[in-house]
C-alpha cells in the first residue's frame, strides 16, 4: 500500500527501500494502536491532561486562582464559575487540579526517566557483561525487590526531606529494582545476535556496543515498562503527598488536595472527588497506552 | 534468604546513616549541651565507623534487639510487637479475600471473554489498579460510615472495623491477579493437552478446573507473591487513614518525629517480611510445578 505514496526521485532500489521501510515501519505500529480503542481513550486523556497542564496559567493564574485564599467564598458547590466548587480556603478546585496536573505529570515523567536511566545502566551492566558481575548485580536487584516500594520511597524521603529532587529520586530509585530486571532480559535477548557479533569484530568499543546497538534494540518493553511506571509513581507521590511526606500544603497537588479535603468532606463531600478522580484517570491513561504500546510495538509481549 | 535479608537491613541503615540529621538533636530536644550530646553519641556508639555501628546493629537485630526509641526512651520491640499483629492480620485478610474473589473473577472472564460479566471484570480491573488507596477509603467511608453508618471509620477495636481497610488494601491486588489469572487462563486454554482432553470426552467443567487450572495457576502465585510488598506499601496508606495502630502507623509516625530506630526496624521488619512471602511463593511453585521439582532433583543426583 505505502508503495504506491512513494516518489518518483526514489526509485533507485536504496532510496525505495529507504521510503518504504520509513513509512511502512510507524505505520504499522499506528495502524495497531490505533485500532486499540482503550489505548486511544488513554492517550487523549494524556493528552488533554498535558494540555491543561500546559497552558494551565493561562486557564487560571497561579498566583492569584489557585493559591491565594479567599474566605468569602469557601464551600461553593460545583457551579457554572467554578465547576468543581472551591476549598476550605475558598481557592478554586479546577485551577488547583490544572496545577496540579502541572506538579505530577512534572513529577512522574521526570522520576521515571531517572529510574529508567538508572536501569539501563545497571541491567544493560548485569545483561551483557554476565556472569558473576551479572549475580551480584541482580542478587542486588533482589534486596531492592524486597523493600516495599513506598516504603522505600518514605525512607528515603525520611532520612532526606521531602524537597522536589528528593522525590524525584526516592521514586526513581524505587522504580529500579523492576525495571532493570526488564531491562536486562532484554539485553541478554540481543546480546548474542550476529549483528553484536559483527559490531565486535569491527572492533567498536564495548560501550558503543552497548548503547548503539544493544540499548536501541530494547527499547520496546524499556518503553512500554517506562510508561506503566508513569503511572505507578504519580499514585505514588500523590499517596507520600496525602501522607505529608510529598508536596507540602499550599501547593497544589492532588494527594495534598484530598488530604486538606479530609477534615471537611463529610459535609462537602464534592471536595475529594475532583483530586482523586484527576489521580485516577492519570494513572488509569498511562497504564492503558502502556498497554497498547506493549501490543503495538511487541506483538510477542501480547498478553 | 539470610543474605537478603542482611541486605535489606544494610540498605536501610545506610540510608538512615546518611540522613543529614543529628539525632542528638532529637533526643535531647531543648536541653541540647554539647556535653550532653557527647555523652548521648557515646552512649549509641555514633562515635565508632559505620561498619562496627551496622555489625553490631546486625548483632542486637538479631537477638530481637531493635534498640531504644529516641521519642519516649522504651525498646523499639515493645512498639513493633503492638503493631506488628495487627498489620499481619489486615494483609492476611486482604490477601485471602483478593485470592477468593479474583482467581473465580479470572477463570470466568477467560472461559466466557465476550459475556457482559467480562465487560465489567475488565472496567473493574482499570479502575482497580489505577485508583488510588487512599481515595477509595477515603469515599468507602463516606458511603457506608457517614451516609449509611454500617461500618466505624476508624479504629481497629472488633471484627467490623477490620473490614473496610482490608476491601481497600485488596481492591487493587484483586485487579492485578484476575488480569493475571486471565491471560494465564486463556494461554492454558489454547494448549495441546487441554485439546486432547476435550477430544477424549471430558466435560468441559472438568477441563477448566482439573486440566487448565493447575497450570494457569503458576504464573498467578508468582504475581501474589511479588504483590506482597506492595501490600505492606499500601497497608502503610490503609493505616494512615483508618488509624488501625499498625506497622505502617508506626512508621509514619516514627519518621515524622525523627525516631530513626523505629523507622530502620519497622522498615526492616517489613522487608523481612516481603523476602519470606516470595520464598513461600517460590516453594508453593516448586510443589504446584512437579517440572521445577524434577530439575532439582536431578540436580542433586548429578551432583
Amino acid at each position: 500500500m505505502s508503495a504506491t505514496t512513494i516518489n518518483r526521485s526514489d526509485i533507485t532500489r536504496k532510496g525505495y527501500m529507504k521510503a518504504y521501510r520509513k513509512t511502512s515501519r510507524a505505520k504499522e505500529m499506528w495502524d495497531v494502536f490505533s485500532n486499540n480503542r482503550t489505548a486511544l481513550l488513554g492517550l487523549f486523556i494524556i493528552v488533554v491532561f498535558v494540555v491543561l497542564a500546559l497552558f494551565a496559567n493561562v486557564i487560571a493564574d497561579y498566583e492569584t486562582v489557585a493559591i491565594k485564599t479567599n474566605p468569602i467564598e469557601r464551600f461553593t458547590k460545583p457551579c457554572a464559575e467554578h465547576i468543581f466548587g472551591t476549598d476550605e480556603l475558598g481557592r478554586d478546585i479546577f485551577a488547583r487540579i490544572i496545577h496540579g496536573a502541572r506538579v505530577s505529570l512534572r513529577l512522574g515523567v521526570l522520576s521515571v526517566m531517572v529510574g529508567t536511566a538508572l536501569s539501563c545502566i545497571i541491567g544493560a551492566i548485569a545483561g551483557y557483561v554476565g556472569g558473576v558481575v551479572d549475580d551480584l548485580v541482580m542478587r542486588a536487584m533482589d534486596i531492592m525487590a524486597c523493600i516495599p516500594r513506598l516504603v522505600l520511597a518514605i525512607a528515603i524521603v525520611a532520612a532526606f526531606g521531602s524537597s522536589e529532587v528528593n522525590l524525584v529520586v526516592a521514586m526513581g530509585v524505587s522504580t529500579v529494582a523492576a525495571m532493570s530486571r526488564v531491562v536486562r532480559s532484554a539485553v541478554m535477548s540481543v546480546r548474542d545476535m550476529e549483528y553484536i557479533e559483527a559490531a565486535r569484530a569491527l572492533g567498536q568499543s564495548t560501550t558503543k556496543i552497548i548503547v548503539h546497538h544493544i540499548l536501541v534494540n530494547c527499547v520496546a518493553p524499556i518503553i512500554v515498562q517506562a510508561t506503566l511506571a508513569i503511572a505507578t509513581n504519580i499514585m505514588s507521590i500523590s499517596s507520600l503527598s496525602f501522607l505529608g511526606m510529598g508536596i507540602a500544603a499550599p501547593i497544589p497537588e492532588w494527594g495534598c488536595m484530598v488530604a486538606g479535603a479530609r477534615d471537611y468532606m463529610r459535609q462537602h463531600p464534592y471536595l475529594v472527588i475532583a483530586p482523586g478522580m484527576s489521580i485516577l484517570l492519570s494513572a488509569m491513561a498511562f497504564n492503558l497506552v502502556g498497554d497498547g504500546l506493549r501490543d503495538a510495538l511487541d506483538p510477542k509481549l501480547k498478553r | 534468604m539470610v543474605p537478603v535479608v542482611i541486605g535489606v537491613i544494610f540498605v536501610v541503615y545506610l540510608i538512615m546513616y546518611l540522613s543529614p540529621g543529628d539525632v542528638t538533636a532529637t533526643i535531647l530536644g531543648s536541653n541540647w549541651t554539647p556535653e550532653g550530646a557527647e555523652i548521648i553519641r557515646e552512649r549509641l556508639g555514633l562515635d565508632r565507623s559505620f561498619i562496627e555501628q551496622f555489625i553490631s546493629y546486625l548483632v542486637n537485630f538479631v537477638h530481637g534487639d531493635f534498640g531504644i526509641s529516641y521519642i519516649n526512651s522504651t525498646p523499639v520491640i515493645d512498639q513493633l510487637s503492638v503493631a506488628f499483629p495487627n498489620t499481619l492480620i489486615l494483609v492476611i485478610i486482604s490477601i485471602t479475600l483478593a485470592i477468593v474473589l479474583s482467581i473465580p473473577i479470572g477463570i470466568r472472564t477467560a472461559v466466557k471473554p465476550n459475556s457482559i460479566f467480562s465487560g465489567f471484570a475488565t472496567v473493574f480491573a482499570m479502575i482497580g489498579i489505577a485508583a488510588p488507596g487512599f481515595w477509595i477509603a477515603l469515599l468507602l467511608v463516606l458511603l457506608f460510615s457517614v451516609y449509611l453508618g454500617w461500618l466505624p471509620a476508624s479504629g481497629m477495636e472488633n471484627w467490623k472495623s477490620i473490614i473496610l481497610p482490608s476491601i481497600v488494601l485488596s481492591l487493587s491486588f484483586m485487579a492485578g491477579i484476575s488480569r493475571m489469572m486471565r491471560s494465564s487462563m486463556i494461554e492454558s486454554l489454547r494448549t495441546d493437552y487441554v485439546r486432547t482432553a476435550r477430544a477424549k470426552g471430558v466435560k468441559p467443567k472438568g477441563i477448566t478446573y482439573v486440566h487448565a487450572l493447575k497450570n494457569a495457576l503458576l504464573p498467578t502465585i508468582t504475581v501474589i507473591g511479588s504483590y506482597t510488598g506492595e501490600m505492606l506499601g499500601g497497608a502503610v496508606i490503609c493505616e494512615t487513614v483508618f488509624a488501625i495502630p499498625g506497622m505502617g502507623r508506626l512508621m509514619i509516625e516514627s519518621v515524622l518525629s525523627h525516631d530513626v530506630p523505629c523507622v530502620l526496624a519497622a522498615v526492616s521488619v517489613m522487608s523481612i517480611c516481603v523476602a519470606i512471602m516470595s520464598l513461600v511463593a517460590d516453594l508453593l511453585y516448586a510443589y504446584f510445578d512437579p517440572r521445577i521439582k524434577a530439575r532439582y532433583m536431578r540436580g542433586r543426583v548429578s551432583r
